[in-house]
Parts: structure tokens; C-alpha cells; sequence
């Protein structure tokens, strides 16, 4: 497979400036995997924010996945999580809404109250 | 709902990382002679006890405590009752568990496969600690990703974008472009 190649050259280009994220991650972003979630469109938003937070070269957020939370709904759901901020889950966010969550929410602290299904504080 | 039969894949491969699966491999076979679409999905997770095997294809079953419903194995049974397919689940406790999707090539009711690489890119960026092999076998050809040859560049969003890039353009060369 032509790709094997290319990825050990991308890893060996990469070893130097490597960082592994997940322990120096500040903030993160969660989304629903559920059924639900996937059937809803969480891949294709997953791969926004993925794609956005490359673009931008963000560097101190890490993003993981919850299973099904139970509320179909509002699927898909999106978990922003901050230090010292209280939880905001975003709701029915589509690629375009989690561009613009990364854009507001990650980047300037500026929550986008009308997605907002529900905050928690404490976590 | 499920448009593609990646979606359906990945939300498989979802029910073995609930399961605690450290490996999963992932097995298309696409067969037009055989006028057949195999998709295996094999996990080393903590597997099914006899009761919840019995009524996994039920969708009024699950063990999450969230919801009352179970759906995502159940979609796999439709789909193979309306296609005349079959779903095969074979599972062990403790050792882990295999669902095997059987589909005939030619039927409309048949789901493309879809975009596998945005399913595999998921999984990666979402659960690195997971060992993900993809193994696909069109008419003879085979094209393979193993997550080991990508260890440690995980973490980072901009070489994972990379990575993307690479097994787009590998599987494309693999496929031809061809959709199925
Ligand atoms: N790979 C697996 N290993 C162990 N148990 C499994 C596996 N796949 C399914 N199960 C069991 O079968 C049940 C039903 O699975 P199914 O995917 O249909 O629904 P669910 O995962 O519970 O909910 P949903 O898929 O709707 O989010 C699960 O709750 C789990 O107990
Ligand atoms: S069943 Fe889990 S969100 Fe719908
Ligand atoms: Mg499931």
C-alpha cells in the first residue's frame, strides 16, 4: 500500500515537533457518538472541527466522544469544556455550527447562547 | 437515517470501544461475481453473556442505562431482512465479538459503503488508544490501514489532517473513484 510509505515519512518528518496533546489539553471538545449522534450527522461534524482546529493551528484542545446521552433530539450534541468555565453543551450542531463554535466559543470565549441546550457548572 | 454503510461501521466499531475493545478489525469483502458485500467487524471487547446475545437484534434492548432503546445493531438486521442478506454476531465473555453482515452487491436497498476514510479518521482522532485494522478486498485487490503506522501523531490535529490527506488519495488510487 502506497500510504504506508507516506505515512512513515509524514511520522519520521513529525518526530520532532510531536507534542502529545492530550496531556497538556486545556480545553475540550466532546461529541455524541451515540447511534443517534451518527445518525444525526456527529461524523461529518467531528470532521469540521477536526479540519477547523487544523486550519487554525489551535494547539490546546483536545477532542474526545461520549456515547449516547439519551436525547436524540438535540442530536448532534457538542461538549465545550473549559477550565474553570462550566460545561456548555451545543445542540443540532451541524459542520457549519461547529465552525463557528470553534471560531466564537474556542477562540474568542464568546458562548453562542442561541445553540445552547444546557450549561453545567462543575466540571 | 443511516445512509451509508460506513455510518452503520463506525457505529459498530462504537459498540466495541463501550465494550472496552483495545483491538478492532474491520473487514470489507466485495465480491461482484459473487454478487456479495461481507463486512466483518471483530473486536477483543468484553463480549456478550448468553441473555444479551439472545436479544441483541432487538431494538428494545440495551444495557446503556441512558436510553431504553438499542439501535444499532437492530438497523443491521433490518437492512439484511430487506435485502436478503444475513447478520451473523458471534461473541465470547471475556474474549470479545464478531458481526458479520452478509449483503447481495446488486440489491437498491443495499447501502453504498460511503466515505470510509471520514469513519476511520473518526476513530482515530476520537479513540487513539484503540488498535484499528481496516482491511478491504475488492475483486481480488486488497488495501489495508493498520493504526500502528500512524502511533503517536494522533494527538495532533494538523497531522491528522495529514493523514487524511494520504488515505484519501491512497484508497482513491486503491478504488479507481469507483462508488459502491
Ligand atoms: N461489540 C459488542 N461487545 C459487547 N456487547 C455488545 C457489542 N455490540 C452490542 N453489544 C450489546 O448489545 C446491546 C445492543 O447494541 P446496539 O448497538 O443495538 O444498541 P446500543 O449500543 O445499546 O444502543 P445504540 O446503538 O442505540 O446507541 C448493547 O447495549 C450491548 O450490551
Ligand atoms: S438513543 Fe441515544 S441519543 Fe438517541
Ligand atoms: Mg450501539
Amino acid at each position: 500500500m502506497k500510504s504506508l510509505e507516506d505515512l512513515k515519512r509524514i511520522r519520521e518528518q513529525a518526530q520532532a515537533q510531536i507534542r502529545l496533546r492530550t496531556q497538556e489539553a486545556n480545553t475540550k471538545i466532546i461529541v455524541g457518538m451515540g447511534t443517534c449522534g451518527i445518525a444525526a450527522g456527529a461524523r461529518e461534524t467531528l470532521m469540521a472541527i477536526l479540519d477547523e482546529l487544523a486550519k487554525r493551528n489551535i494547539q490546546d484542545v483536545v477532542v474526545t466522544q461520549t456515547g449516547c446521552v439519551g436525547l436524540c433530539e438535540y442530536e448532534p450534541l457538542v461538549n465545550v469544556v473549559k477550565p474553570g468555565q462550566p460545561k456548555i453543551t451545543y445542540m443540532k450542531v451541524t459542520p457549519e455550527r461547529a465552525r463557528q463554535i470553534i471560531a466564537s466559543h474556542i477562540v474568542n470565549d464568546q458562548v453562542i447562547n442561541e445553540w445552547v441546550l444546557s450549561t453545567e457548572e462543575g466540571v | 437515517m443511516m445512509e451509508e454503510l460506513s455510518l452503520h461501521i463506525l457505529d459498530i466499531v462504537e459498540n466495541s470501544i463501550n465494550a472496552k475493545a483495545t483491538k478492532v478489525d474491520i473487514e470489507i469483502d466485495v465480491d461482484k461475481r459473487e454478487n456479495l458485500v461481507i463486512i466483518k467487524v471483530t473486536d477483543n471487547g468484553k463480549g456478550m453473556d448468553d441473555k444479551t446475545l439472545e436479544n441483541v437484534r432487538d431494538p428494545f434492548f440495551t444495557t446503556k442505562t441512558t436510553r431504553k432503546v438499542g439501535l444499532g445493531v437492530s438497523f443491521l438486521d433490518e437492512i439484511a431482512e430487506l435485502t436478503g442478506g444475513s447478520l451473523d454476531i458471534e461473541s465470547n465473555l471475556g474474549i470479545g465479538t464478531t458481526i458479520q453482515l452478509k449483503l447481495p452487491f446488486d440489491h437498491p436497498d443495499r447501502p453504498p459503503l460511503g466515505d470510509i476514510i471520514s469513519t476511520l479518521i473518526t476513530l482515530l482522532a476520537t479513540n487513539p488508544q484503540v488498535w484499528i485494522i481496516y482491511r478491504e478486498t475488492r475483486n481480488g485487490k486488497t488495501w489495508e490501514f493498520d493504526s500502528k503506522e500512524v502511533e503517536g501523531l494522533l494527538g495532533d490535529y494538523t497531522w491528522l489532517g495529514k493523514i487524511k490527506e494520504v488515505l484519501y488519495n491512497s484508497y482513491k488510487e486503491f478504488t479507481g473513484g469507483e462508488l459502491i
